[in-house]
This record gives C-alpha cells, sequence and structure tokens, in this order.
C-alpha cells in the first residue's frame, strides 16, 4: 500500500512541476506603436528669395517594408507621418512635380530607416529635381500565361518616351544580363570599372547611335515582342503580339519566328542562337543607347538608358550596381499571366523596388 | 474586428463562447434526467461519448479514473452521422457550407468488479466549402497567424480517431485511470494552391480518485496534448504559389516558391481537481477546478531539417464548475450547474520578441433545469440558461482595442415518452438570444433550434435510434441581418453487452 501511495505523491509532484515548469516569459514592448515622421524638404537655395530648404506639400511619399507599401501624402509643412506603425526597416521615396516644368520631377528616396518599437523616428527626405532622358522601360512581361505545357514565348517589354520631345532608337541594345555569376553577381560592375557586366543575350535596333530613322514620340508607348504573332492560336490564355511595334529576331536561329510586318531588333551574339527571352522570375533587363556594344568586357554604365531587376522573392540577393537601378522589382509567379509595370507610365526614380507593381494583365502598348 | 472577437473562442472546449452556445442545444436525454423508456432505464443519448452519465466524475470532471464509477453496464455502440452547416455570416476565414459525415464505433466493457475499459474508434470525412484564403485547418485558434493563399476554394479533410481509456482499483477506495487518444486528420484544398494538410493530434491523460467515508470522492488528474498540423501548398500545373503570413489582420508578408511550407504546433498540460459528494440519494454534488497552458508556434522551414519561429502564442485557462442534483419528489427533479470560467492569451513575434495581442476573457454560466413526470410513461422538461461575459483584447500591431461585455440567455422545453411500449420518442424545441455575438462580431443574435429522437427496442435488448437537430441563428450584423443553420442527423445502433 505504501509505495503505491508514495508513487502516486511523485507522481502528482512531477506532473506539477511540468505544469507549473517551463514558461516563457512574455515581451515588454509591443508592435504596432512606432511613429515615423518623414519631412520632405527641396533645396531652394538657387533662388533668389530662398532661405535654403523649402517644405514639399503635397509629395507622394511611398513607405516600403517586408509587409508591402504604404502610400501618404506630405502636408503644408511637407510632413508625412504615420502612427501606430509596425517595427520594420523601411525604404522611402518621395516625389513631387516640379513647378513649372511637367518633365521634371522632384524625386528623393532613403534607404533602410529601422523604426524600433514604440518609438519616434522623425527623418527628413530631401527631393532633387529629377529629369529622365524620357525613355524607361515601362512594362516586363516574363511571367508567361496561364497553362500546363511550359508555354513562356509571348513575352514582351515596352517602351515608353515621357519627355515632351522625339526620341530615336537608332543603334540602341536592349540586352539580359544573367552571366557574371562567379563574380559579383550579373550586372555588377565587375573590377570596378565603371561597366555592368554580365550580358548574355544583346540585340539591337537598326542604325546608329545618333540617327533619326526610328522616332518614339512624346508620350508614346513601343511594344518590343520576342516573337511577334498572336499567341492566343498557341495558348488560348495568351495575348495578342501581332501588332507589336517591334520584334526580336535572332538571325543565327533557324527556328525563329520573324513577323514580316512588324522590324526586327537582331542578335549582335553570334554564339547566341536562341530567341530574346528573359527568366519568367528573376532578371536584369537593360537597355542602352548601343554607344558602347562591345557586349564582352562589360557594358559602360554612361550609356545605359534605363535597367530593371526583378525576381521572386523580397529577399532575394540584389547585382546590379545600385547607379543603374537601386532596388528590384518583386516579379509576379511564372505562367501567372501577370505583369509588371511602373506604377505610372514613365513614372522613375532609378528604383525599381518603388516604381514597378504587379498588374493581373499584360497591356502591350498600354491598352 | 471579428477576429479580434474570435480569440480563444474554439480553443478550450467548454471554456469559451463556443460552448455557451452549444450549452443552448444540450439535449435533456443527455442527463440522467431521462425516464425509463422500453422497460430500461438506459438514458441513452446519441449525442454523448458516454450516455446518461453526465454526472459522472469521467463526463462532467475529465477524470479517466472516473469511467468506472460511470459505467454501470456493457455495450457496443454504432453511429452514423451527418451534419450540415450554413455560415452566411461568418468570419473572414470561416467556410460558407460544411458538410461532415461520420462513422463511430464504440464498445465500453466492465471489468471485473470495479474496473471499465473504453475503446472508441471514428472516422470522418469533411467537405468546406468556399474558404477564402485560409490554409489553416482552424485559422481561428485564438492567435494572431494566418496563413492565407489567394483563391476561394473548397477543403476535404478525412481521417481516422482512437481512443481507449482504461480504469480500475489496485487497491479498495483508490481508482486509477489513464485514457490515451490518438488522430490524423488529412486535408486538400481543391484548387490553387492545392494545399495539403495533415493534422496529427495525441491527447493522453491519467488520474486517480479517492473514495473517503462511503460518501465523498476526491479525485485529482493530469492530462497533456499535443497536435501538429503541416500545411504544404506546391506549384501547380507551372503556377508558383504566393502565400501570405499574417501577423495580426492588417500586416502580411509574402512568401513565393515552387513549394511553401508552415508548420502550427499545439502542445500543452492540464492539471484538474475533482469533488462529489454522494451522501444522499436525492441529492448530488459534484464540482472540478481545472487550469491549463498551451503554447501554439507558427514554424517556417529555413533550410533543409530546419526552422524558424514565425510566431508564438500562450494561452492560460481556469475553470470551476459545480453540477448539483435534487429529486424532490418521486416525479419531480431540479438540477443546477454554475461554471465559471478565467482565460488569458498573448501573442509574440518570435524573431523581435514584440507582443503583438494580448486578450483575456472572463465568463459566469448557469444552467438551472426542471423535470416533472406527467405519466408513468411521459415527462417534461424546462431548462433555462444564462450567461455573462466579459472580453478585453489589445491587437497592438493593428492598434484595435476591444473590451465586450455581453449577455446571452436561452431557454427550451421538451418532451420524452414512451409509445407501444417499445417505441420511445424524446422532442424538445427552444431558443436564445445574444446581446452581442463575439464569434462574429454581430448585435442582437437571436437562435431558435428544435430536435427530435425516435427509438425502437427489440426484444433482443437491441436497440435503433435516430435523432435530428436543426439550429437556426439570426445575426444582425452592420450590413444587414444574416441567418446560420446546423442541422445533424445520426443513427444510433445499440447491442447491449452481457
Amino acid at each position: 500500500m505504501r509505495p503505491l501511495y508514495i508513487g502516486f505523491v511523485i507522481w502528482l509532484a512531477v506532473c506539477s512541476g511540468a505544469f507549473w515548469g517551463c514558461t516563457r516569459e512574455k515581451p515588454t514592448q509591443a508592435d504596432g506603436t512606432s511613429h515615423l515622421v518623414l519631412v520632405v524638404l527641396s533645396d531652394t537655395s538657387s533662388d533668389r528669395d530662398s532661405t535654403g530648404y523649402a517644405p514639399v506639400s503635397g509629395a507622394k511619399v511611398i513607405l516600403s517594408s517586408e509587409y508591402g507599401m504604404r502610400i501618404g501624402y506630405a502636408d503644408e509643412f511637407g510632413r508625412a507621418e504615420w502612427t501606430s506603425l509596425p517595427s520594420s526597416e523601411y525604404s522611402v521615396t518621395a516625389r513631387a512635380p516640379y513647378p513649372g516644368d511637367p518633365t521634371i520631377q522632384l524625386v528623393g528616396t532613403l534607404e533602410k530607416i529601422e523604426v524600433p518599437p514604440a518609438s519616434s523616428v522623425v527623418e527628413t527626405v530631401l527631393v532633387e529635381p529629377t529629369s529622365s532622358t524620357g525613355l524607361v522601360i515601362n512594362e516586363i512581361y516574363s511571367s508567361g500565361p496561364v497553362n500546363n505545357f511550359f508555354f513562356f514565348f509571348d513575352q514582351f517589354i515596352e517602351l515608353y518616351n515621357s519627355s515632351d520631345e522625339t526620341k530615336y532608337l537608332d543603334g540602341m541594345m536592349v540586352m539580359r544580363v544573367s552571366g557574371n555569376n562567379d563574380g559579383k553577381g550579373p550586372g555588377a560592375d565587375e573590377g570596378n570599372d565603371g561597366d555592368i557586366d554580365g550580358v548574355t543575350y544583346a540585340f539591337k535596333f537598326p542604325g546608329k547611335p545618333g540617327e533619326h530613322n526610328y522616332p518614339i514620340r512624346p508620350r508614346q508607348f513601343v511594344v518590343l515582342a520576342s516573337d511577334a504573332v498572336d499567341h492566343r492560336k498557341t495558348c488560348p490564355t495568351s495575348i495578342d503580339l501581332s501588332h507589336a511595334d517591334w520584334e526580336f529576331y535572332n538571325q543565327y536561329s533557324a527556328e525563329d519566328i520573324d513577323n514580316p510586318n512588324v522590324p526586327n531588333l537582331i542578335n549582335i551574339r553570334s554564339d547566341r542562337t536562341t530567341d530574346f527571352l528573359i527568366n519568367l522570375v528573376g532578371d536584369i533587363v537593360v537597355l542602352s543607347s548601343g554607344e558602347d556594344s562591345v557586349w564582352s568586357d562589360g557594358i559602360d554604365i554612361r550609356t545605359i538608358i534605363d535597367a530593371v531587376e526583378y525576381h521572386g522573392s523580397p529577399t532575394a540577393r540584389k547585382t546590379l550596381d545600385p547607379r543603374v537601378d537601386r532596388g528590384f522589382t518583386l516579379s509576379p509567379p511564372r505562367y501567372s499571366g501577370m505583369s509588371m509595370q511602373r506604377r505610372e507610365p514613365g513614372y522613375d526614380t532609378n528604383n525599381s523596388t518603388l516604381d514597378f507593381e504587379i498588374i493581373p494583365h499584360p497591356t502591350p502598348g498600354y491598352q | 474586428m471579428k477576429k479580434a472577437f474570435a480569440l480563444a473562442l474554439m480553443m478550450y472546449a467548454g471554456s469559451a463562447f463556443g460552448s455557451g452556445l452549444d450549452s443552448l442545444v444540450t439535449l435533456p436525454a443527455c442527463s440522467d434526467l431521462a425516464i425509463p423508456i422500453a422497460g430500461e432505464k438506459t438514458g441513452d443519448c446519441l449525442q454523448m461519448l458516454l450516455p446518461g452519465v453526465q454526472l459522472g466524475l469521467y463526463t462532467f470532471g475529465g477524470n479517466p479514473a472516473g469511467l468506472s464509477f460511470d459505467v454501470t453496464r456493457g455495450y457496443v455502440h454504432i453511429t452514423p452521422s451527418g451534419r450540415d452547416m450554413f455560415n452566411d455570416l461568418g468570419r473572414l476565414f470561416d467556410p460558407h457550407e460544411v458538410q461532415e459525415a461520420s462513422f463511430n464505433a464504440l464498445t465500453l466493457q466492465r471489468i471485473g468488479e470495479s474496473g471499465a475499459f473504453l475503446g472508441r474508434f471514428k472516422y470522418y470525412g469533411m467537405k468546406e466549402l468556399k474558404i477564402l484564403g485560409s490554409l489553416r485547418s482552424q485559422p481561428y485558434l485564438g492567435d494572431p497567424f494566418f496563413i492565407s493563399d489567394t483563391s476561394e476554394g473548397d477543403y476535404r479533410y478525412y481521417g481516422p480517431e482512437v481512443q481507449f481509456i482504461h480504469s480500475f482499483s489496485p487497491v479498495r477506495n483508490l481508482t486509477l485511470g489513464l485514457a490515451i487518444e490518438y488522430s490524423v486528420s488529412d486535408g486538400l484544398k481543391d484548387v490553387y494552391s492545392r494545399a495539403h494538410n495533415v493534422v496529427r493530434s495525441v491527447d493522453a491523460s491519467t488520474g486517480a480518485i479517492l473514495y473517503v467515508n462511503g460518501c465523498m470522492l476526491y479525485g485529482l488528474s493530469f492530462r497533456v496534448y499535443s497536435s501538429q498540423e503541416r500545411i504544404e501548398s506546391k506549384m501547380e500545373e507551372l503556377l508558383d504559389v504566393d502565400v501570405f503570413t499574417y501577423r495580426g489582420d492588417l500586416y502580411a508578408t509574402r512568401r513565393r516558391g515552387q513549394s511553401v511550407e508552415e508548420k502550427i504546433r499545439l502542445s500543452g498540460a492540464e492539471i484538474s481537481m475533482q469533488a462529489a459528494n454522494l451522501s444522499s440519494e436525492n441529492f448530488t454534488l459534484m464540482g472540478y477546478l481545472r487550469g491549463n497552458r498551451t503554447e501554439l508556434q507558427t514554424l517556417i522551414p529555413t533550410a533543409f531539417l530546419k526552422e524558424s519561429e514565425d510566431g508564438y502564442t500562450q494561452f492560460e485557462h481556469l475553470q470551476g464548475d459545480v453540477l448539483a442534483r435534487w429529486r424532490l419528489s418521486h416525479n419531480f427533479e431540479m438540477s443546477g450547474n454554475l461554471n465559471a470560467g478565467a482565460s488569458s492569451s498573448w501573442s509574440e513575434l518570435s524573431a523581435k520578441k514584440l507582443l503583438i495581442w494580448e486578450w483575456s476573457y472572463q465568463y459566469v454560466h448557469g444552467t438551472l433545469t426542471v423535470a416533472r413526470s406527467v405519466s408513468d410513461e411521459a415527462r417534461m422538461f424546462l431548462q433555462g440558461n444564462l450567461r455573462v461575459c466579459a472580453i478585453d483584447s489589445s491587437k497592438y500591431i493593428d492598434s484595435r482595442f476591444t473590451q465586450l461585455r455581453s449577455l446571452q440567455f436561452g431557454a427550451q422545453i421538451g418532451a420524452e415518452g414512451t409509445l407501444l411500449s417499445r417505441v420511445g420518442v424524446r422532442v424538445g424545441l427552444g431558443g436564445g438570444a445574444i446581446k452581442a455575438d463575439p464569434v462574429v462580431g454581430g448585435n442582437d443574435a437571436r437562435r431558435f433550434f428544435a430536435w427530435s429522437e425516435w427509438q425502437y427496442q427489440f426484444e433482443s435488448g437491441i436497440r435503433i435510434a435516430a435523432m435530428y437537430s436543426y439550429v437556426k441563428s439570426w445575426v444582425h450584423a452592420p450590413n444587414g441581418i444574416f441567418a446560420n443553420s446546423n442541422s445533424l442527423v445520426q443513427i444510433l445502433v445499440s447491442l447491449p453487452q452481457r
């Protein structure tokens, strides 16, 4: 009898110990209690009557973090404010129209602002007049349509002239940069010699840089199709690119489709025998003036007009030189039929993370 | 708001508001108030695991050692059942409709003079229709972590469940008991991202009961439980999986890939003390005090065989319950039950050690039942219940702070009797009201229910019973009045054991 009762007491003690034993301490700080104030200022010291910096009222301020994006607007004092913000690392871009000149934007960015819990953080965003060349990569459709037979040949790249003057595409190059994987990575400045390395495909518009035969008018969209055909005949969920403005054509390929009604960009790498196709979820697309066409030793950064890096994961390693693109955009899932497009036509702060968004369907020619 | 109110309502069976709603539809046939049917005092009830023994140390107090006291005879029950539930007003991740079919087989045997054994097997199939995004089999466990994709679709679950309880007396006046339950559930979403859920649960308890002075019972039991749900979405027809892991209602991180996986691990322990006074045949008093602590972890794989904890939630619950029954005369009985509990929980974002949600919940629930025999073969009953609760919720990450005080009451009336000496009938109907429904966030909820049970007993002792219950509730939500309904059909085949 006695051992049984003793056993019962031991059992009770063990059970109670297990129950009240190891437990985790409740955190003392709460999330969602931070306060962030961003003051958007522009340098007006060049104005005769100015005292130095002036608040930019109405500036659009985009806050991005692991939780996605939030958009706010600066008040009359240039203040954009967020309360009850979760603790995270934020990136900020502010943008406002430049008074009197619609071709110029006031743009400023801040990277990696650490907002601790239960804190109040005040930061200043200095915006500067930014006049882009006016020619940008406006949309990249890489994911392919919804299908189950690996169809992704309806890819296209859309260019846009946001300026008020006509641009000319003569001699310009469109490149895919996915090499240099043994070095710093695709698009990095290997050797710090002022160029980006890792060009894997390079296609060129006809003519030479500086010539004026292939115009792109102000506010015009231009579609560069991998294959300028109606892809719906092959894949019903795809799109019609038979009316594209340009078509990538690899003259070294015996199989590449060539629509005779659409002018071609041609391949300048004879060792490449496939069409201009980009990775569905992660790649770099570069548009350059074509003044540096020797791709093997890298493309001179000064000749690059626009470049966009995209990845399928927000934690992917960014490799493109920040002088060309300071961030990368998140790509849609492969074979989702979704596309990547600038938030507004021509919207360019040189940071694809902030400039681009995913749209549910491709819009070649901004349809 | 709706999710904030959901709290751990489904977390602790018998502790939260969910049980309060259930108490409205407690079938009188489940209690010992049931009168003899077909010449035998069976009290069998289709909804109870152990029919006719609600006032028992196992059934009421949860102590496996109490099975010996609860069981007076052995039997085998085979119970197929079907359930259909419509949710016009549900929470964000609630299914629009639930269809369930199950097959239960239960055997209960006396072992010797003072032992008992119970074995139970269940196999169920369930279809949850029109679930918006949620990939968790139970999204509302009282934690702020949700995983969802972007599609609305149906889920199918199926799986077995087994349970064994053994109760025995090694020495006079001391009874020990051991119970173990194991279940596996397999779920599959029928559209992209075709998530595959596997839920494994194990629940073990042990207890002891001391019989003192021939009239007092003192019990102590300890229970541990653990479950893990593994959710895996895989690329389908070349389409990458795109999944959002929510922290609270507003903030989510995005994960994408050819395969996205998450685990929800729940574990906890419970200690319970019971006492019963059996000194009088006309008055029985029983009570228990129970406390438990539960941990819930959300785990995300980071590398092969490695995973990191994304979120952590801790629940604590304390509950006391007293049940008394008086036999006032040979044809009049009365039963009273008072139940009070307090729960609390907090959740943290593990990597940052930041508190993102904490809530507390207190309630008091009382039920009073009177039953009167109107003849030798017919009896009527009346039951009323009242519940008050208070909820405080601080969802810091969403900056949502809520306080709710709610009053709930209900009543039902019913009768049971014997027809043609072998046919037993039980019927009942009732209703209730809730001032503020903490589950779906509506106000002035109303509830109506009706049920009926028919039994036929063969000469051999085999009994066949069928039960149908229907519950309809209306909720006044900000954008209109919504109705939810719940239908349950059960058939029972009872084979007596000699």
